[in-house]
Order: C-alpha cells, then sequence, then structure tokens
C-alpha cells in the first residue's frame, strides 16, 4: 500500500489494512487451490502500442488459452496487417516471427490518429488509437528509505517522482519502472494516474508504487507514457484485476478493449493497439 | 455542462411543476386518509364495554415486559403488552379471572370485577432461582405468536444471543439472527445478512427507532450493538405489517433496556479483545432510570506488543456507547431519551487514518389518551459518516468524508377498540441529507485538489394503517396499507440529465436539466398494501398467508462481494427508481407438548423490481457522473423454510433449514443468473445445555451451500502480464465450495454467595471448532514466482480455530 495518489478511491488500501488485521486475530489466509474453469471459447487477441521511442515496435496476434493451461499461445500467422496515421502514411506490417508483426518506420506522434488495420484467417479487425501528449514531463526521481511497517511490508528505498501536470482536465499517464533495465511486470508495480484530482498541479514528491522496494546501488529507469482515457481504462482493468480478492474484492471483469471487430469476423476479439508519448528518468539508488 | 438559454424560463417551469406537484399531493394525500379510514370498519361500540389497561413490568429492577400475556380465564380473550410493556383489553362488565404471565416470572392470577374502565398495571417477580436455571429462551406471548399471530416474526432473547459461542468473546445480535431460517450471509467477513433473497442494504435495522447505517465493527466481524444494554430483538422477515416499511426484506427491530428504576445495578465483562461496563439505576425510585453502557475494543494495545514492526506502528481499535433515560411524567405518560454512539478508529503507521461510526438520537413520548388509546411521538436523528485521509505526508495528504443524516419524526397509535381489534395507524416524515463524497487536501504542499460530489436531500413521508382482527380463535387476520412519498430535493444547485447508450457501456449524458436549492427534482408515491391471515387447523397449530408490498428508496451503492464501511447510500432520485418488491409466503405452524416445542415450515417468492447494479468496471466511489454506470433490473427470490425448536429444558435450542434461490436479470444478462449471495441449502444447529446448575454448554453448527462468484475461463498477456477473460461475460458463473462451521463455548459461573448480589461467570469459547479453512472467495492472482502465469486462490477469513475465555460480571 503506497501511494494514495493513485489510488484514492482504490479499495486496496482498506483490503490491506483489513488483510493485516484479520490475519493477525484470525490466521486468514489465501491458499492456491485447483479449480474446474467455467466454459467458455477462444478469442483473438491483439497485443501492440506504438510510441515514439527509438526502438522498433510490434503487433503481436495470436488465440487466447484455457486460464490454467501452460502450452504457449497459439499465433495467428498469416494476417494482412496495415498501420495507417491521420496524415495519410501507412505501412504493411512484415511479420519477423509467427504472430509477430514489426512497425519498422512510423513513431507515435502526440495529436494524430493511428489505424490498424487486420486481415486475418479469423476475419478482420480495426483499431483507431490517437497518441495523447504527455501531460506530466516527469523532472526527476527520487528515493525514500522506509522501515517495515503497516504500510511497508518490506524494507528498502521507495521512488518518488517530481513533474509539472499540465493544466486541463483529462489527462492520463502510466509510469513504468525498470529495475537494472528489467521491467517491473507484477501486480503490486502499476502507477496509474489520472488528473482528475490534481489538475495543473506540481507533483512534488509522489510516491510511486513498487512490489518490490529498490536497494542501494540498483539503477532505477522511470518511464512516463502519456494515455488517453482509454487506454489508462485499459490498464486500470488489468490492475483491477491482478490486486482484486479477499473480502472487499469487486466482481470479476473484463478488460475493455479498443479492437473492433469488421467484417466476416469469426472470434470474438480482446487486448489493445495503443499509442503513447513517452519519456523518461534515470537514476541509481544512493 | 452549463445550460444556456433562458434560465428564468427554466426556473419558471421548475416552480410550476412543483405548485403542480404540491397540489396533487395534497389531493392524493386527502383522498388516501379518507380511503384509510373508510377501509377499517369501526367497531360497533353501542353495547357498553370497559377496558383495563397498563403497564406490565419485572418487580425487581422496573424493567417492561414486551410480549407479556394477559389471558381470561374461561373466554377466548387474550392480549399481550407492546414494545413499551403497555396493554389494553376490552370486556363487558363483569367478574374475570386475569391471568397475567411471561416465561421465566411468577404468574400472577387476579380475581378482578370490573364496572368501568380500570388501570392494572402488573410487576412480575422473576421465578425462583431453581426455576430460572432451567434455560429459557423466547417468551410466552412469542411461543403462542408463533401459532396464534397472522403475522410470523423471529424473536431471539438477549438470554439467547448471550449463551451462543461467540466469536473472541463478543455476543453478537446480528450473527445470532443468522441461524434462523430464512436468513444467511455472504460469509463471515461480510457486513450484514441477507434475507429470503435479499440483498444487505434491504433490511432496516433499528436500534430504539432510530436507523443504523452501517452495522459492523473491526470492518465487519462484529455488530455495533452491545447485547448487555439490548432489552429485545424482532425481526420481521418479508411480510412486514404495514407499520413498518423503507426496506424491502426486513425490519430488525431492537430496543434498548431502559435501566433499573429500584436499584443500582451493573453487569460487564472482560474479553480477548475488548470489555464491557452497563451501569443501570433510578433516578427516582420507581418513576425514572437511567441506563449507561459502554464497550471499547484493546485491540490498538494488542497491536502495540508485537515484536514485528509491521504489526506494531498500527492501531485499530472500536468503542460504542448508549445511554438511555426513562421518566414517568403522570400515569399517562412517560419519556424517554436514547442515544447511541459507535466508532472504528484505524491508523496505519501514523501515515494513514481511517474512522466511520453510527451516531443516533431518539426522543419518545408515550402518552395514553384513553384506556384504549396508546399512542407514541418520536424525534430521531441518525449520522452515518466516515473520514480517511494520509498523515504525516505533507504532498500526499488528503482527508476524504462521506456521509448521511436522518432526522424523522413519527406519531404512531395503538388503539385497542374492543377485545377482537387492534389498529395501527400513524405518520411519519423524515428528511435525508447525503453527502456522498468530499476530498480535500489538508497541507498546502499537497498535491490535491478539492473534489466535491454533488450532496443531496430528500424528504421521505409515510402514513400508514394496520388493523388486526381476532374474528374468533380459528381465524385472525391483519392487513394495512402504507403509503410512501419520497421526494429528492435539490441541494444548492443540482443538474440532472437522462443517460443514453448501448447495453452494458457507460451511458452518455444528455438533457441536462438545472434545479435550485429547494427544487424538488423528482417524487415518487408508492402504495404498500400487507395483509395476512391465520386458520387454527386443530390444537396449537395454524396454517398462515400473507401478502405485502414493499418499496425502498435509499440504496446503498456498493460494488464489493461484502459491503465496506466507504459505501455511500444514494436516494431514489432523478435516474434511481424506487426497488419495488411483491412478497408471497405462506406456513404451518404448530407448538407441542404446552409450547415447550415450535415448529413451523413457510415457503416464500419474492420478485423484486428496479435492483440497482453496476456495469463492468464501474468506479463506485467519488464518481459524478455514477448513473452513466447504473444498470437496473429485476430480481426473484423463492424458497421454503423448516424450523424446529425447543423452548426449555435441560437442553433446549433449535435446528433450521432453509432451501432458496434469488436470481437477477438486468441490460447485462437477459437470462437470470445467481445473486452473489445465493445459497441453495442453510442448516443451522443450536444446543444448549444445562450440564449442572452452574455450568452450560453450547454448540452451533452451521452449513451452507457455496457462494457464486465470477471467474474467468480464458487468458492472455499485456507486456508480459497476464489477463484473465471471462469468454462468455456471463456473471456468477462459478460455485465456491460448500461453508461448515461448528462453534462450542462453555459458561461457568461462580456459586453466589447468599445475601450478595454480586456474580461471575467465565465463557469459554471455540470458534471454529473444527479448524476448517472456509471459503470466503475465490479468484485469481498472478504467480510471483513466474509473474506471465497465474494461480486461483481461495481466500478464507478463519484460518485456524478461534479459541476465546470471557469473564463477565453482574452486581
Amino acid at each position: 500500500m503506497k501511494t494514495f495518489f493513485s489510488t484514492l478511491r482504490s479499495m486496496k488500501t482498506i483490503n490491506i489494512i483489513l488483510t493485516l488485521f484479520i490475519a493477525i486475530l484470525f490466521s486468514s489466509c489465501e491458499d492456491v487451490i485447483d479449480i474446474k474453469a467455467p466454459k467458455g471459447q477462444d478469442a483473438l487477441v491483439v497485443e501492440g502500442w506504438l510510441t515514439n521511442r527509438s526502438q522498433n515496435h510490434y503487433v503481436k496476434l495470436y488465440l487466447t488459452k484455457k486460464l490454467m493451461e501452460s502450452s504457449p499461445y497459439p499465433a495467428v500467422t498469416g494476417a494482412k496487417i496495415i498501420l495507417k496515421d491521420s496524415d495519410g502514411n501507412s505501412e504493411t506490417l512484415q511479420e519477423t516471427s509467427a504472430g509477430t508483426y514489426e512497425i519498422k518506420t512510423m513513431k507515435s506522434v502526440a495529436g494524430k490518429t493511428y489505424t490498424l488495420s487486420i486481415e486475418s484467417s479469423k476475419g478482420n479487425y480495426e483499431a483507431i488509437a490517437t497518441t495523447p501528449k504527455l501531460s506530466l514531463v516527469p523532472d526527476s526521481l527520487s528515493f525514500k528509505f522506509e522501515p517495515k511497517s503497516g504500510m511497508y511490508d518490506k524494507e528498502g528505498y521507495y521512488p518518488r517522482f517530481y513533474g509539472q501536470e499540465t493544466e486541463g482536465k483529462g489527462d492520463y499517464i502510466q509510469v513504468r519502472l525498470y529495475r537494472n533495465g528489467k521491467y517491473m511486470n507484477m501486480d503490486g508495480d502499476f502507477n496509474l494516474f489520472s488528473d482528475e484530482f490534481v489538475d495543473g498541479n506540481y507533483i512534488d514528491n509522489a510516491e510511486l508504487n513498487v512490489n518490490e522496494p529498490f536497494a542501494k546501488g540498483e539503477m532505477v529507469k522511470g518511464e512516463v507514457w502519456s494515455l488517453s482515457e482509454h487506454a489508462f481504462n485499459f490498464w486500470t482493468d488489468i490492475q483491477t484485476q491482478l490486486q482484486n480478492g479477499q473480502i472487499f474484492a469487486t466482481a470479476f471483469a473484463n478488460t475493455r478493449t479498443n479492437i473492433t471487430k469488421k467484417s466476416n469476423a469469426t472470434l470474438n476479439v480482446v487486448g489493445y493497439f495503443g499509442s503513447s508519448i513517452v519519456k523518461s528518468v534515470e537514476r541509481k539508488v544512493e | 455542462m452549463k445550460i444556456s438559454g433562458n434560465k428564468r424560463n427554466q426556473r419558471l417551469s421548475n416552480a410550476k411543476s412543483n405548485n403542480n406537484f404540491g397540489h396533487i399531493t395534497m389531493k392524493k394525500f386527502k383522498l388516501l386518509s379518507t380511503l384509510l379510514l373508510g377501509l377499517f370498519f369501526l367497531p360497533a361500540l353501542a353495547q357498553k364495554k370497559v377496558t383495563i389497561s397498563g403497564h406490565f413490568k419485572d418487580a425487581n429492577n422496573g424493567e417492561v415486559l414486551q410480549g407479556a400475556a394477559i389471558t381470561v380465564k374461561n373466554t377466548n380473550t387474550k392480549t399481550s403488552t407492546n414494545s413499551y410493556g403497555f396493554y389494553s383489553l376490552t370486556l363487558s362488565p363483569g367478574n374475570y379471572v386475569v391471568n397475567y404471565s411471561y416465561v421465566g416470572y411468577n404468574t400472577q392470577e387476579r380475581t378482578i370485577r370490573i364496572q368501568r374502565d380500570t388501570v392494572i398495571n402488573i410487576q412480575l417477580q422473576p421465578a425462583s432461582k431453581e426455576m430460572r436455571e432451567v434455560v429459557v429462551s423466547g417468551n410466552a406471548a412469542r411461543r403462542t405468536d408463533n401459532v396464534r399471530k397472522p403475522i410470523t416474526t423471529t424473536a431471539l432473547s438477549v438470554n439467547t444471543i448471550r449463551q451462543l459461542p461467540p466469536l473472541l468473546g463478543e455476543a453478537d445480535v446480528i450473527k445470532s439472527f443468522q441461524l434462523m431460517p430464512g436468513v444467511s450471509t455472504v460469509g463471515e467477513g461480510a457486513s450484514g445478512f441477507n434475507v429470503r433473497g435479499g440483498g444487505v442494504d434491504q433490511n432496516l435495522i433499528l436500534l430504539d427507532e432510530a436507523p443504523l447505517y452501517f452495522t459492523s465493527h473491526l470492518f465487519n466481524l462484529f455488530s455495533v450493538t452491545n447485547p448487555d444494554a439490548m432489552r429485545d430483538a424482532v425481526l420481521y422477515k418479508s411480510d412486514m405489517p404495514a407499520r413498518f416499511g423503507g426496506r424491502l426484506s426486513s425490519v430488525l427491530d431492537t430496543r434498548m433496556k431502559d435501566g433499573n428504576n429500584q436499584r443500582w445495578s451493573g453487569t460487564g465483562g472482560l474479553g480477548l479483545i475488548a470489555s464491557r461496563l452497563t451501569l443501570e439505576g433510578p433516578i427516582q425510585k420507581g418513576k425514572s432510570s437511567v441506563i449507561i453502557s459502554g464497550r471499547r475494543s484493546y485491540t490498538d494495545l494488542l497491536t502495540k506488543q508485537s515484536s514485528d514492526p509491521q504489526i506494531k506502528d498500527n492501531s485499530i481499535y472500536f468503542y460504542d456507547l448508549s445511554a438511555k433515560a426513562n421518566f414517568t411524567l403522570s400515569s399517562k405518560d412517560r419519556l424517554f431519551i436514547s442515544s447511541y454512539f459507535g466508532k472504528d478508529y484505524i491508523n496505519v503507521a501514523k501515515r494513514f487514518g481511517m474512522e466511520w461510526g453510527n451516531g443516533t438520537g431518539t426522543l419518545r413520548w408515550n402518552h395514553v389518551f384513553n384506556p384504549r388509546l396508546f399512542s407514541n411521538t418520536s424525534v430521531i436523528y441518525s449520522d452515518y459518516k466516515y473520514q480517511l485521509g494520509v498523515l504525516n505526508d505533507p504532498a500526499n495528504s488528503f482527508t476524504w468524508k462521506a456521509g448521511i443524516k436522518d432526522y424523522s419524526l413519527k406519531n404512531g397509535f395503538t388503539w385497542y377498540p374492543d377485545s377482537k381489534n387492534t389498529l395501527y395507524f400513524g405518520a411519519e416524515a423524515a428528511l435525508h441529507d447525503f453527502n456522498p463524497g468530499k476530498a480535500f487536501p489538508t497541507d498546502e504542499r499537497s498535491i490535491f485538489n478539492t473534489v466535491e460530489m454533488q450532496a443531496q436531500r430528500a424528504g421521505d413521508y409515510n402514513i400508514y394503517a394496520d388493523h388486526e382482527v381476532q374474528l374468533s380463535d380459528v381465524f385472525s387476520f391483519e392487513y394495512g396499507l402504507r403509503y410512501s412519498l419520497f421526494q429528492t430535493i435539490s441541494r444548492g444547485k443540482t443538474t440532472v440529465f437522462d443517460f443514453t447508450g448501448e447495453a452494458g457501456q457507460k451511458k452518455e449524458a444528455i438533457n441536462p436539466r438545472e434545479f435550485n436549492d429547494g427544487d424538488v427534482i423528482k417524487s415518487y408515491g408508492n402504495f404498500q398494501p400487507r395483509a395476512s391471515v391465520k386458520v387454527k387447523v386443530g390444537e396449537e397449530a395454524s396454517v398462515k398467508a400473507s401478502y405485502s408490498r414493499t418499496a425502498q428508496n435509499l440504496h446503498l451503492i456498493s460494488n464489493t462481494v461484502a459491503s465496506s464501511p466507504l459505501d455511500i447510500w444514494q436516494p431514489s432520485s432523478f435516474n434511481i427508481k424506487p426497488e419495488l418488491s411483491n412478497n408471497f409466503s405462506t406456513g404451518y405452524f404448530k407448538n407441542f407438548n404446552n409450547n415447550k416445542y415450535e415448529f413451523s415450515t413457510e415457503v416464500y417468492y419474492r420478485t423484486m423490481r428496479n435492483q440497482l447494479d453496476f456495469i463492468n468496471n464501474a468506479q463506485t466511489l467519488l464518481n459524478d457522473t455514477l448513473a452513466a454506470s447504473m444498470v437496473f433490473g429485476d430480481g426473484r427470490a423463492y424458497g421454503a423454510e423448516f424450523f424446529i425448536k425447543k423452548n426449555e429444558g435441560r437442553l433446549n435450542g433449535w435446528i433450521s433449514y432453509t432451501l432458496s434461490k434469488v436470481e437477477k436479470k438486468n441490460e447485462l444478462q437477459a437470462d437470470y443468473y445467481p445473486a452473489r449471495f445465493d445459497k441453495r441449502h442453510v442448516v443451522s444447529m443450536v444446543g444448549i445445555y444445562q450440564l449442572k446448575p452452574r455450568i452450560s454448554l453450547s454448540a452451533t453448527y452451521n452449513f451452507s451451500s457455496g457462494t457464486p462468484t465470477t471467474l474467468a475461463d480464458r487468458r492472455f498477456e499485456f507486456d508480459g502480464i497476464p489477463v484473465q477473460y471471462n469468454s462468455t461475460d456471463l456473471r456468477n458463473n462459478y460455485r465456491i465450495s460448500a461453508y461448515h462451521r461448528l462453534d462450542l463455548s462453555a459458561t461457568f459461573k461462580k456459586r453466589v454467595i447468599p445475601g450478595r448480589r454480586y456474580t461471575s461467570e467465565w465463557v469459554v469459547s471455540l470458534y471454529n471448532a473444527t479448524n476448517r479453512k472456509n471459503p470466503f472467495s475465490v479468484y485469481v492472482r498472478q504467480n510471483e514466482d513466474s509473474p506471465a502465469n497465474l494461480e486461483p486462490v481461495q481466500f478464507s477469513v478463519f484460518g485456524t480455530l478461534i479459541p476465546s475465555a470471557t469473564w463477565n460480571f453482574k452486581f
């Protein structure tokens, strides 16, 4: 339980306090169990994100698998994928490995709208994403040592960040953290911010969530991604799924998607194609 | 969002519609009152009749005895005392033998010659100690009510509640009621209870007539009412009489003790997590008394003792305090002032604080207009609020507050025209103030801006009349009508919208309309007819049937499995229609062996309309456009309840079994699907055994089918993070495994030293004695060692058996 910046409304805080409390009194517990998952059918997954970073970008096409299935996801190969921007530029993606399609030249530009068209053996699909401007350019990162307490279940260095939030409501960002170059992707590493309660303010010393705090000597990179409201919702939905549980859990809900079915689409579709502007700051924990 | 154009016209048209509305209302009310009066046949009073009336009290402490029986020998005439201990019985002049009785007390028989209206106040002596050792549950009139009264109530005496195995030593009213047929819970972490397929917000929980809005301490683990200060608790399940209303599914009517008006006395206890003390005594002996009762948990002291820094710095505790005073102003007037205040307080590492609490106040005036007309007037205040915030971190600091406040005025009459008829009628008016949330920075360095949700106000007006007819020993019935008028009133400027859009998606706000402070935004009127009938079928047996229609205008906004202290209440409003329910039930009731055993079986069927739910991923807190995420649908619930109870003897207790189903449907799912608290089978067994005069044992066993939850069947990945996918999008598509729990307790009473009033006892208990990990919920989480993978987990609130010991005393 760390920052309230993002989780002002979140039941997660309450859940953690409660968990701690009932764990002391009643040894409440979570046990891994076997379940017989409900019946259902597979859907097409589209996973792709365009940014302004210099590296190459990819769109992946594959099918969902059963909840507890351990074999790899079945790739959807041989699709024809075209990316167009609102200036009339377009690019046909190349399948570099089974189900992985590369965006070679296009980069995300704030204000431009991108249309991703997919023609595949499963039918035709489309996604539209407009790149929002980056409403908070990070100035710097800092670290604060926190001993183990009711608020921090592990002692260590917790990151904080700084930057001016741009005036005008409706901005969203995501902060992705890297520990020694490795992307931190646990349920406790989500940092999704809306400016709903902080519009136009200087974000001073706001704490970031981490699943594991940092140790001295570690190199930390913080990437700030601009998100549209819809993309913010998509990430929030994933976060809710992963952080949900215990007494005040909300009912399970699917993630929202911006992929729509076009003609002869045979499968339902999940996933996202987003576009963002990314800026990063880096600092060593000392 | 501003409405441009002609504001003045806007205002004008608003004003006009208000006027119109007011006109209709007056007319409606007039019509209605005429109708109501006409409905009830007025008993012929031509023949001269006389009335005996009075109050019933415990001779030792002056506590009124509710539900005490008054029987006129060699006639079919009998009655019982109301919740203020008052009775009235009308007879032809003559000589009678009248029997006054109450279980656990010596019966009084009086030969009386009555020529004119006579007041006979009764003081009963508690039965001798030997008799009292025989454990008694329930009271006399209620036992026969099982068979005799058209309306079925579920009652638990405080004595019984205190004998059930407690969790950590805290006797719990709400948990005790969960052992009765038709009453269940989602799990031990869930606040409140579910009655006949109704949600937790569909129960009206009254403490001395004041509504309580959140009934749990320490999140959902203990009920807010302290049984030490309680006299009585009665539950009306779905077929409630017209004098009750406001919620769809039930009314839990709890009453505080009045306090000993003979001498000062006290009770108390030291438990593992809390201690209690109640003091009561006369202000003026025999005439007025006062009772003060307090309880505080020392969970905060326990956490301080821990060597684990994660636990040590936290402070978490609750307390509740109730006080009541009553004054006999004259033989016809009694005044009661009662107040309750309960609070939970949490502080985590001095960084995060949270508190919530209920406060209530009731001022009541009983007036006996004449021996046949009793009235009670109440002024009631109720306040529920919570607050949370970040402390000692200037940049992140904020405070968030929300709450609901009620001010009510009630006037109810009971008229006893003759021995066959009882009429209840009255009017109630309440003003509800809703503060759905305000969050503001508490330090100038804070990064937060102030956010405030639109406050709301509502006027809630009810009139009712209820006629109970004891036509003959065989046939009796009760029918009535309640009319509720509910108005949402603008507090400050309010803009309302219509919402349109695709099913299951967040809707778009259109047609903004603006209202000024005090304008009526929307009004809802609802007729709620009620009827119950009883036919005697053989010795101490009857068949009953009832119909009731109930309406509910306050709605709990909750999107979580168990309701939390942060959930807010919202009125029926421009976008939220009143919830309505039609309830049918019928049953067979029989008492055996001179009321030693009670048996009942009932079947019920209910339909519910305008049931509030939310689209997927709805944000229910601090969301000013929440209505855009609401969906409304229908519900239905049906079931059969079986109950057998042994009222007395060394071994007493009960077994209850409920077979039921509750389903709902809405725009998200067109076919009926099980509600979150749907449980097919629920079995409860309660046994209390008097092993030796000073040792009693008790056990409860509970079995219930698992509740449904929503689980995904598929998954995919995004940036290496696993994402779950419910491909059918069906809600509540998975059932959690069944629940079993056995609780045991033993009470050891200290030998009483003759001539001393002081007594004490030890209660040792084992909660969840079989050490079973009962599932509360099942969900899927990320695997910490391989973050791209998922693992399903079962969450159990109790991971172990919970032993406890409590020491209670009395002087």
